[in-house]
């Protein structure tokens, strides 16, 4: 019998970047196959052509042994390939079952049709309530109505694109085991990941890129994982270097010093919904405090309060003694406070400017860059290079714009602008989104030696192990409120879920 | 001033359903464009090439229907140019859209002299008349208002209801308010996005079409330069008072057409007081309506916004 799906020889390129390089596997029924790699290693990029929104420059895609050209993701559909993004594909105004309907053929669309929909949610046991609108869904559900969304159309190959980076840590065993009963009932997964511990519970075999390339293709009873973490990095680490996690000195000494401390800081809307509810936290001289949560939980108000984005409703903010509930943004960056947040393409980076502008742009009142009246660009280029060697930003020439660089070197510009300005205090919030596990590992070194200096650190971030991995002590978000503080060395995972979904009251 | 009175009443609501209608074709095919993601700014270039292509039409065959094809086709020309350009080309829509109608200005004053020569602005056309629906046509206050108005009217209440079931009922409908609120997710969903997006624009500018069509066939029977005289944005206004529904649109629409007929009627009363001050009001009702009458309801998410499929 013919592989469901196979692949052969498929290249393509965006400008001088090659995404794809001659990738060759095949997929066989009832199985599931990881695809784990580097961020820009064209994980995403090889799913994209798979659903026929990218066109490859070459070689050609194979469904049961018939050769098929993926020209539109409609057709993709119609072949049995669909596909989970990242970012859900669903129009957040419209119920579960509209979601469902949408470019679905008349026959698909009636009300005994869909009767089928409440079939497939027993026999995998999906629990989604079918005429709630989707923006009002906890990101689980509308995870499942995306399943729903594919299955109803029956596909054979469903990709998952980085399924359980949205997910609650207790979430993700549950959702785990969904891809088991799917792959029992003879469904083809590709389940695109890049941790290791979920390749080992769910697939069956794993395929390996770098670069755009296969670097293996292994099956997973087979292989340990250090293996498939050495392939993922190349020639150049070993795998023994990354499964090393222990980054901070263990029984490191902090000040008892208290750098930031928040009382009863609460943030409310105008419609009186509670963003912040009560915060209170103390951060000492050189601790990182953690901030542990589910995304959407208040970790941005609380770092946008902190930084003078968000003005609070009740509460007082003291750094090092002085309150500074009532400064402004550009006064606390004088104060010394650095600011790392999510989303560096919106907030973090202007794109289109050099890599020079935008490491200076949030102190470009500091003296050492005004001439007269005027900016200093010797000033800039001079403090930008510097920047760049420290922070090995490539390619290391900063009079490019920011968008020419990778997710993750513009990370780096981002972390080395704002460590240099925090003097007191460094903000940062998701600092390793999207990043792979070098630039990950690379970007905690350096905000655990902004630490050493005295530097204050709360570290917000929905990858729990980062956070435990860095932090001193890990307070948890639930609803805008900390629903306890734990020590990383002595907690478990349990207990931290039970903490990020405690409700209020309890 | 005037006192209160029946005729007075019934008089000034048929003329704002009269001056209405224009508006709320184009506000209804506005309703379409941005239901399907773009910002339709060039209703008034719509408006004027359905006026000049009806017009024209009526000039040469003499037949009324055959002004009305023609007209319907230069508006969807006209929309498919602005489709053209800003989901082909992805050029700023409202750029584009002011482009457009900057071109079609210049265009239909060419064109006019083109089919008219030296009558240009002169030339009379044959029209619609009045149709009255028996029976209804006789209510009180209301009767000549809604049941005394000529074809484009009642086919505006034909087409503002198919829209209205086309959109929220169909299937097809659900598709289209998926391209515009989430592109990616209809297109993987197996929508075909970009020529949905075609499609309502050359929708949209038929219906802006027939709102300068009204103009022509129904209100001067003659066709002027920049005849549309801004209601194609003030049907924009329209469009996010009626909060993108097409009933609501159309009501949006004829308020404002309420305020021009006031505004008519109180010219004429007060002829002391500088007319420009009452010409304001529609303007002012306008925006006084969209800073307080709109709710929670939003403009459909993609709108404004180029799809571009591979996008990294």
């Amino acid at each position: 019998m013919a592989a469901v799906l196979s692949v052969a020889e498929v290249s393509k390129s965006f400008g001088a970047v090659q995404a794809l390089n001659k990738v060759t596997f095949e997929a066989n029924r009832g199985e599931c196959i990881a695809i784990l790699g580097e961020n820009g290693a064209g994980k995403t990029s090889l799913a994209s052509v798979l659903m026929g929104l990218y066109q490859p420059d070459q070689g050609q895609v194979a469904l049961d042994g018939t050769p098929c050209e993926l020209t539109n993701p409609s057709v993709a559909l119609d072949n049995g390939i669909g596909m989970i993004h990242q970012h859900f594909s669903l129009v957040e105004n419209m119920t579960a079952l509209e979601n469902i309907q949408i470019g679905l053929p008349a026959a698909k669309r009636t009300q005994r049709a869909l009767r089928d929909v409440h079939g497939i949610c027993s026999d995998f046991g999906f629990d989604v309530d079918f005429s709630a609108k989707v923006e009002d869904m906890p990101v689980g559900m509308k995870q499942r109505v995306e399943i729903i969304k594919a299955l109803y159309r029956n596909v054979s190959i469903l990709i998952l694109d980085e399924p359980t980076s949205v997910l609650a840590p207790t979430e993700v065993q549950p959702f785990l085991d969904e891809i088991r009963v799917m792959v029992a009932k003879g469904l083809t997964v590709l389940l695109i990941t890049h941790k290791l511990e979920e390749i080992v519970q769910a697939a069956d075999r794993v395929l390996i890129m770098r670069h755009g390339r296969i670097e293996g293709d292994l099956v997973v009873s087979e292989t340990e994982t250090h293996q498939m973490s050495s392939l993922m990095m190349g020639s150049g680490d070993t795998g023994a270097d990354l499964s090393q996690k222990v980054l901070k000195e263990p029984g490191r000494s902090i000040s008892n010093e208290t750098a930031l401390a928040l009382s009863s800081v609460s943030v409310v809307t105008e419609n009186g919904v509670r963003l912040l509810d009560d915060i209170n936290l103390e951060i000492s001289k050189g601790e990182i405090l953690g901030v542990a949560g589910i995304d959407g939980n208040g970790q941005r108000e609380l770092s946008e309060a902190i930084c003078g984005i968000l003005e609070i409703t009740e509460g007082v903010i003291v750094l090092d003694g002085t309150d500074i509930t009532s400064q402004t943004i550009s006064e606390r960056i004088e104060t010394g406070i650095g600011f790392v947040p999510e989303d560096r393409h919106a907030e973090g980076l202007v794109l289109s400017l050099s890599v020079a502008e935008n490491t200076a742009i949030r102190t470009i009142q500091d003296p050492k860059f005004k001439n007269g009246g005027f900016v200093n660009r010797r000033a800039i280029t001079s403090y930008a290079d510097d920047l760049v060697a420290e922070y090995d930003i490539r390619p290391g020439d900063p009079s490019l714009p920011a968008s020419a660089l990778s997710g993750g070197n513009q990370q780096k510009v981002v972390l080395g602008r704002e460590i240099e300005t925090a003097s007191r205090l460094l903000v940062v919030v998701q600092p390793t989104k999207g990043l792979d596990v070098g630039a990950t590992r690379f970007v905690q070194q350096k905000i655990l030696e902004a630490s050493r200096r005295g530097v204050a650190v709360l570290y917000i971030s929905t990858e729990l192990e980062h956070v435990l991995e860095v932090s001193d002590r890990v307070a948890v978000i639930a609803f805008g409120r900390i629903s306890g503080v734990v020590d990383p060395t002595t907690t478990s995972s349990q207990e931290i879920g039970m903490l990020m979904t405690a409700s209020k009251g309890e | 001033m005037f006192g209160f009175d029946a005729a007075l009443i019934s008089d000034v609501l048929a003329s704002s359903v009269r001056l209405g209608t224009p508006i709320a074709f184009a506000a209804l095919g506005g309703v379409f464009a941005e239901r399907s993601g773009t910002y339709n700014v060039a209703l008034e270039g719509g408006m004027l090439s359905g006026a000049l292509g009806a017009a024209s039409g009526v000039f040469i065959t003499g037949s009324v229907f055959a002004g009305l094809i023609c007209g319907l086709i230069c508006g969807m020309l006209t929309g498919l140019l602005l489709g053209g350009l800003v989901i082909k080309l992805r050029v700023n829509q409202l750029v584009a859209g002011l482009a457009v109608n900057i071109l079609v200005a210049g265009l239909t004053a060419f064109g006019a002299r083109l089919v008219f020569g030296d009558m240009a602005g002169g030339a009379r056309v044959e029209g619609f008349s009045t149709m009255e629906i028996p029976g209804l046509s006789s209510l009180p206050v209301i009767g000549s208002a809604f049941f005394m108005q000529d074809p484009l009217f009642y086919l505006l209440v034909v087409v503002g209801g198919l829209s209205w079931w086309w959109l929220f009922r169909s299937n097809a409908g659900l598709d289209f308010r998926a391209v515009g609120e989430n592109p990616r997710a209809a297109d993987v969903a197996g929508v075909r996005v970009f020529r949905m997006k075609y499609v309502a624009l050359a929708i949209s500018g038929a219906l802006a079409a027939l709102g300068g069509m009204h103009l022509v066939l129904s209100q001067v029977y003659v066709f002027t330069e920049g005849m549309s005289a801004g209601k194609g944005f003030i049907a924009l206004a329209a469009i996010i008072l009626g909060r993108w529904s097409p009933a609501g649109a159309i009501a949006a629409a004829l308020l404002f057409g309420f305020f021009d007929a006031v505004q008519f009627k109180l010219q004429f009363s007060n002829p002391d007081v500088p007319y420009q001050l009452f010409l304001i009001l529609p303007y002012v009702a306008s925006l006084a309506a969209l800073i307080f009458l709109v709710g929670k309801t939003r403009a459909p998410a993609s709108v404004g916004t180029a799809y571009i499929r591979e996008q990294r």
